[in-house]
């Protein structure tokens, strides 16, 4: 794509939610819109832009942090009563074909976590939401 | 020789400073980028610019690329990117 100086290709070095998003561009994936949770924000204050994302039938939204170097997948919200939020986390390091989902939920790869502890008051996040490729719908399931 | 602007603001800075560049079209994005990090005393590596509603800019661009369009080409935003390594290199 060009974004990277000679000798990128075959480094060590990171790549994070920009990356991401400029590689959906590039390859004609669904589009990644990125959002930055400066240092000691948290992710409160996104709550309800990822509730109406999600609503409005966004796909996953891929999250990167630098003090908090657990990349992480979000495939849901949940706004509890009070001041309770969950997130539904995905390991992006998931990988195989799994029976069904209880053996995802079972081996720790997906799950919803409360969003005061999933994430990590030091760390700045980049979160990038992508959209749902409408032409490539995927089937429901009954 | 036509130049574009671009009012620059540090999203990682809770006080969102900004600065304005004004550049000729043909500058290579990589420049506005590392103009835009030195001005602002952070490292542009670590860096990056995205326009106001998300979308992200390729450095490899110039400054005049028509994707950004008029409505979302000001402000744009310059923060330190995140990282996440990939199960290939973990």
């Amino acid at each position: 794509m060009g974004d990277k100086p000679p000798g990128f290709w075959g480094s060590r070095s990171w790549i994070g939610c920009v990356e991401a998003s400029l590689c959906l561009d590039h390859f004609g994936g669904p589009q990644g819109r990125l959002r930055h949770v400066p240092r000691g924000a948290g992710l409160q204050g996104e709550l309800e832009r990822l509730y109406s994302h999600f609503a409005g039938g966004g796909g996953p939204v891929m999250v990167g942090g630098d003090a908090d170097a657990r990349s992480k997948a979000l495939l849901g919200v949940c706004l509890g009563p009070g001041t309770e939020a969950y997130v539904l986390v995905l390991d992006p390091h998931c990988w195989g074909a799994p029976k069904n989902p209880s053996e995802l939920q079972a081996a720790g790869w997906v799950g919803w976590r409360e969003v005061s502890t999933a994430f990590d008051p030091n760390s700045f996040y980049n979160l990038c939401l992508t959209s749902c490729n409408s032409e490539k719908q995927l089937p429901t399931r009954d | 020789m036509s130049k574009v602007s671009f009012k620059i603001t540090l999203t990682s800075d809770p006080r969102l400073p900004y600065k304005v560049l004004s550049v000729p079209e043909s500058t290579p994005f990589t420049a506005v980028l590392k103009f835009a990090a030195e001005e602002f005393k952070v490292p542009a590596a670590t860096s990056a610019i995205i326009t106001n509603d998300g979308i992200g800019i390729n450095p490899a661009q110039t400054a005049g690329v028509k994707k950004i369009s008029a409505d979302n080409a000001d402000p744009k935003k310059c923060f330190s990117k995140a990282r996440f390594r990939t199960a290939n290199n973990s």
